[in-house]
């Protein structure tokens, strides 16, 4: 059945007006779970709140189930959905970047367009930031990325292929990881916000 | 370790526990492999507006005779009709099995794949449905085994009058049938056709001695 588009099931009108539906309910809970407050994004780093942990395994983990099942019960055939190759210097490079903005700038790009649309100045300065950054990587591509960019290409990688163990076991130890994670977590929040005064709790806005 | 430090929300304890069964189950499902993959519309189309889809008879005879490895016939009608008459070296892969069975040799890339039935339509509608499914190098007979039977087995003369291009066609069915029925039917020696265009040879001019022409 699925994936719908590339099969030429609905068309790119379509396509576009779902995902405009899916972007309204994703920013929805987006903002409904505090993800548009930096002090709660941050609060993994510090800490305090590990919800943005919480929310990125529970989404890894079901996506992977899902899709892994669909698959399997003939809904979705994966080999036609995107499935880009692996370039895993960039990637790193790439991630430490990433990590570094979320800690300075307390977003993540998904995040700091709700919090800009929701009227946050911080998250508008963000986004400013964002598109001055996509401009600045645009017109230097050449000079200083092309190499880094293309470099470290290990091809399409599946993991429980590189691993040599079935797809079925790789998600349950998966799974396993992130209920595991989840727990130890949530023991460190509790135990190292016990510590604190609730007052600054308050004071950070969590 | 202070277990009440680990208490979390009812809300939180319901959506691991479901994530969990779903792991568990996804522990005893095989790796699906996907029998085909299917072609966007618009290629399918392009496909079936195509007329490269067909192999003559005759050149599948000639195929049979040079025992060519990289060319397969494949008999797409039930078992009991492929037990009563089929052409020499083709395989049975009827038409509902054709598709669901991906250790057959249909699903090869490499190998030239050539369907038939009595006639045209159920070979046509299985090239759909491989072409469907993404199956590569795949062709249809023309005409079925009804045009085995009547250009290969039992060629007939064409009708007065015709060009030399039907005479030729003619010659050659007579001899790929001298292969397949023996020598009742070997070619004779070329007709001459009265009513063929004549073909004009063009005379060099001569060229004049001397001067300027």
């Amino acid at each position: 059945m699925g994936p719908l588009f590339p099969q030429g099931i609905i068309s790119e009108p379509v396509n576009h007006l779902i995902a405009v539906f899916i972007g309204l309910i994703f920013g929805f809970f987006l903002e409904a779970s505090g993800f548009t407050n930096t002090r709660k994004l941050a609060g993994v780093f510090y800490g305090y709140d590990f919800v943005v942990l919480k929310v990125f395994f529970t989404a890894a983990v079901t996506s992977a189930l899902g899709l892994f099942l669909m698959n399997y019960y003939g809904l979705i055939d994966i080999k036609l959905t995107f499935y880009p190759a692996t370039f895993w210097l960039p990637t790193l490079v790439g991630g430490i970047i990433m990590a570094l903005g979320f800690i300075v700038g307390g977003f993540c790009p998904g995040t700091s367009f709700c919090a800009a649309s929701t009227g946050k100045i911080d998250g508008m300065v963000f986004v400013g930031g964002v598109f001055l950054g996509i401009l600045g990587y645009s017109f230097t591509y050449k000079a200083l990325f092309e190499k880094l960019r293309n470099s470290g290409n290990i091809g399409q990688v599946n993991i429980a292929d590189w691993l040599g163990i079935s797809e079925g076991l790789f998600l349950f130890l998966l799974t396993t990881v992130a209920i595991a994670a989840f727990i130890f977590v949530t023991w460190l929040q509790n135990k190292l916000n016990s510590k604190k005064d609730p007052q600054f709790l308050q004071d950070l806005g969590v | 370790m202070n277990y009440k430090m680990i208490i979390m929300k009812k809300n939180e304890i319901i959506l691991l526990g479901f994530l969990f069964l779903l792991a568990f189950w996804s522990l005893f499902l095989p790796k699906k492999v996907w029998v085909y993959h299917q072609i966007p519309a618009k290629e399918l189309h392009y496909e079936l507006t195509k007329n490269d889809k067909f192999i003559s008879v005759e050149d599948v005879a000639q195929a049979i005779i040079e025992k060519r490895t990289d060319l397969i016939l494949i008999d797409v009608r039930d078992t009991s009709q492929y037990k009563a008459f089929t052409l020499p070296g083709a395989l049975n892969i009827t038409y509902d099995s054709l598709l669901f069975k991906t250790d057959n040799i249909a699903h090869n890339p490499d190998l030239i794949k050539v369907l038939f039935s009595n006639g045209n339509t159920l070979a046509q509608q299985c090239w759909f449905m491989a072409k469907r499914a993404n199956l590569k190098n795949i062709y249809i007979m023309d005409g079925g085994l009804n045009a085995w039977f009547d250009n290969i087995l039992n060629p007939q003369p064409p009708q007065q009058p015709y060009s030399n291009e039907q005479d030729r066609l003619y010659q050659r069915r007579k001899g790929l049938s001298t292969y397949f029925v023996g020598s009742k039917n070997a070619p004779s020696t070329p007709t001459t056709n009265k009513n063929a265009i004549p073909v004009q040879q063009i005379k060099k001019k001569e060229s004049k001695l001397g001067g300027c022409s």
